[in-house]
């Protein structure tokens, strides 16, 4: 038992699964032989069946042959009857010249002479109905005659009679033959069947016995591992001992399982020792690619350091949060102050949107304003052009004017002329009614009445003077306001001229400014369009400072609670402090 | 005599300058004509005009009055003396009297047609004298004549008979033209 137990268990298996093997090539080899025998009396029973066929067919074909020879003799057609009288185109006979004859002999050498003699007898009757069928073509006999049929009663039926005699001679050997393979046959079957079953058992057994053996040296001492393993996954790490010595797997396993036991078990200790504060505690990791120890060596030495930091940083939280505690009350004055500001700033925001509001309706005013600009500045563009009309009217109007003022004119000067000779009548007249009043002066008092008509032409002469200087004034008057309708005229051409000018001018102008107003207008509309999109923006914005404000509040209140959680970080530095010192480092 | 507004003869319109004219040419008309009565003493005298000033000449001296046409100057003659001019066949010399009478400078500017000249003659003597616009033939009585020495300076007095209130000088025609500087001997 001490061996068995020792024995490896791939040793074990292999011995197991050997004897199996062993066994099934027995009957691999066993059933091999045996089927090469079975196979050789299969071929040989081939050939036995063969060969009965052959002579059963014989016999039913020279049956047949006979039957129609003696038709045709006794209803006298034998010359006209076509069966086959050459024997050696029989059928029997291409199988006796065949190589399974030869067969036959090697198989039935005791045979040998029954077949000659069946040779014999076949090429005899075929040989007496040549010899019948050549009287009936010579005509030595009568085909009706008695003596052909007497040959046939006579001659052909009894050799037919031997013939057949022969072939059951030589098919009873064939029919023995065939009943003693079979019957050995059989009886090879019956004795593999009893030794298939005889292998069978024995292999069951075999591997019962073998199975059995193995798993009870196997899986009680993986039971008792796999108790041992679940108390370790469970975290039971108590003290275990192998209490048997094996040389096989299990045995290994079972020291391996010892030392992986020892191992955690230590670590264990280590953890403990680290759980209550002695961070000095130390591991040695076995190799490299020891994952735990090296892990947990790592962890110690970072523990240190990160203990090491915390105290410093507790240290440092302490002092922060003195400063934030500071700095939160600070932040809450400047919270609240900050609120102050953002309710002030949310006020005027509000006052920002009112105006916005007026300027957004100032602006669509403006808009309006602008269209309604646009359109006077259309009209006034159509006004223009009827001034420009107008304008040219009038030029040609004054042209019209300058040449009949210069006409006035020419015919002023005419009657400045004629003035000019009436006055030198007028003269004349005078000078010739002096000279007339010297005359009656002379003539004394018979000149008197002459004297008075002499100083009433004198009279009308100076009148006509007068009138003259009057006319000659008021030609003056009229040459004057020639002169100056021409020259107004002038002056009014040239305004008209330039009138004209400025009119075509002020067209372009009016144009410019219809563009400019229709660009205003579309200003003004992007402007209104702007101003109602800034009165939106601003009115968000009215409402985010009013969140702002809102949050504000919210600030300053979270800033007391930062101030409150300030004291209770400065607590809880000077409590980690407190804490990191129970540390042994 | 105390000057009477005149009524309108407009009555529903403002005094224009025709009606003005009308009654300027009316208030001529009713001047009482100078008397020439043979009862009185006084001297027929044609007026005639030297710028400003007139003057008047015995009626009897008188030819004639005429316009001239071109005045001839002539050379190396006085001052005074304008030129002569072609009368009905006849040769006249024409006397600047502005410049002939003692005192004076030349007054008449001979005008490029028409220069109204007066023809006197006495005694075989005949000249013109260029004036600047003719008067009227009038008669003035010893009564209104300014004797002569008592406004006019010395040496002009034996050109000037009188002088009347409006004033106009009535020139001695017979001194002017018996002067023996008008005579040109050769």
């Amino acid at each position: 038992m001490t061996v068995w137990n020792n024995l490896k268990i791939r040793a074990k298996l292999s011995l197991g699964f050997g004897a199996i093997l062993a066994i099934i090539a027995t009957i691999a080899v066993f059933s091999f032989t045996n089927r090469s025998s079975l196979w050789k009396d299969e071929t040989q029973q081939d050939d036995v069946y063969a060969f009965r066929k052959t002579l059963m067919q014989t016999k039913v074909t020279h049956y047949e042959w006979l039957t129609a020879i003696g038709s045709s003799v006794f209803q006298d057609s034998l010359a006209t009857c076509s069966v086959e009288s050459d024997p050696e185109k029989c059928d029997f006979s291409e199988w006796l010249d065949s190589s399974d004859r030869a067969n036959f002999e090697k198989m039935f050498p005791e045979e040998k002479d029954l077949l000659n003699n069946l040779e014999k007898s076949h090429t005899a009757l075929h040989s007496t109905f040549a010899t019948m069928k050549s009287a009936i073509e010579t005509e030595k006999t009568n085909p009706g005659g008695t003596d052909i049929r007497q040959q046939y009663l006579k001659t052909l039926l009894p050799q037919a009679e031997d013939f057949v005699t022969c072939v059951n001679l030589i098919q009873k050997p064939v029919e023995d033959r065939i009943d003693t393979l079979n019957n050995r046959m059989k009886e090879f079957m019956t004795r593999t069947q009893y030794m298939m079953l005889g292998l069978f058992i024995t292999t069951l057994i075999i591997g019962l016995v073998l199975s059995q053996a193995i798993v009870r040296s196997v899986v009680p001492p993986l039971h008792s591992l796999v108790s041992v393993a679940d108390e370790i996954a469970a975290g039971e790490l108590k003290q275990w001992r192998v209490d048997f010595e094996r040389a096989d797997e299990i045995g290994g396993l079972y020291r391996s399982f010892s030392h992986m036991h020892a191992r955690l078990l230590d670590m264990a200790q280590t953890l403990q020792k680290i759980s209550e504060g002695q961070l000095n505690a130390s591991i040695s990791p076995t190799s490299p690619s020891d994952i735990i120890g090296n892990t947990l060596y790592a962890m110690i030495r970072n523990l240190r350091d990160l203990a090491g930091n915390i105290a410093n940083g507790a240290t440092t939280l302490a002092a922060s949060s003195a400063e934030t505690a500071a700095s939160a009350t600070q932040l809450s004055a400047s919270t609240t102050e900050s609120a102050a500001t953002i309710s002030e700033t949310t006020a005027t925001m509000e006052e920002v949107r009112q105006t916005a509001s007026i300027m957004s309706n100032n602006a669509s005013s403006v808009a309006e304003n602008a269209r309604q600009g646009g359109a006077m500045a259309n009209q006034s563009r159509d006004r223009v052009k009827d001034i420009s009309d107008a304008i040219k009217l009038i030029s040609s109007r004054m042209d019209f004017i300058a040449q009949h003022t210069v006409q006035l004119s020419e015919k002023s000067q005419k009657i400045g002329e004629i003035i000019s000779v009436v006055n030198d009548i007028a003269d004349q007249s005078n000078i010739l009614a002096v000279n007339a009043s010297i005359e009656a002066a002379k003539a004394g008092e018979e000149g008197k009445g002459f004297a008075v008509l002499a100083e009433e032409i004198r009279n009308l002469a100076e009148q006509s003077k007068q009138a003259t200087k009057e006319i000659k004034a008021i030609l003056d008057d009229i040459q004057k306001a020639t002169a100056a309708t021409v020259m107004a005229t002038e002056e009014g051409s040239k305004a008209v001229a330039k009138g004209e000018q400025q009119a075509e001018t002020v067209s372009k102008v009016i144009l410019d400014l219809a563009s400019s107003v229709s660009n205003s207008s579309r200003s003004a509309d992007t402007i209104a369009s702007s101003a109602r999109e800034q009165l939106k923006g601003i009115e968000q914005v009215t409402q985010a400072m009013e969140s702002i404000r809102t949050t504000s509040q919210q600030n300053k209140e979270s800033a007391r609670q930062l101030d409150e959680t300030s004291s209770s970080m400065k607590n809880l530095g000077q409590d980690l402090m407190r804490l990191v010192q129970r540390f042994k480092l | 005599m105390s000057p009477v507004s005149d009524p309108p003869l407009f009555p529903h319109g403002e005094a224009s300058r025709q009606e003005r004219i009308l009654r300027a040419r009316a208030r001529v008309l009713a001047e009482k004509p100078i008397e020439r009565t043979a009862n009185k003493a006084g001297h027929e005298v044609v007026e005639f005009f030297l710028g400003s000033e007139k003057y008047a000449i015995e009626t009897r001296f008188v030819q004639e009055f005429f316009l001239a046409g071109a005045i001839l100057p002539i050379p190396c003659t006085p001052p005074f003396i304008l030129g002569v001019v072609s009368r009905r066949g006849r040769i006249l010399s024409v006397l600047d009297l502005g410049g002939f009478l003692p005192g004076t400078v030349p007054h008449v500017t001979p005008k490029d047609k028409y220069t109204p000249l007066v023809v006197l003659r006495h005694e075989g003597m005949e000249l013109a004298l260029a004036v600047d616009r003719v008067g009227v033939v009038n008669h003035v009585t010893e009564e209104h004549l300014t004797s002569r020495n008592e406004a006019v300076p010395a040496a002009l007095a034996p050109y000037v008979m009188g002088l009347t209130p409006e004033p106009m000088t009535i020139l001695n025609a017979a001194t002017l033209l018996s002067e023996p500087t008008l005579k040109v001997s050769d």
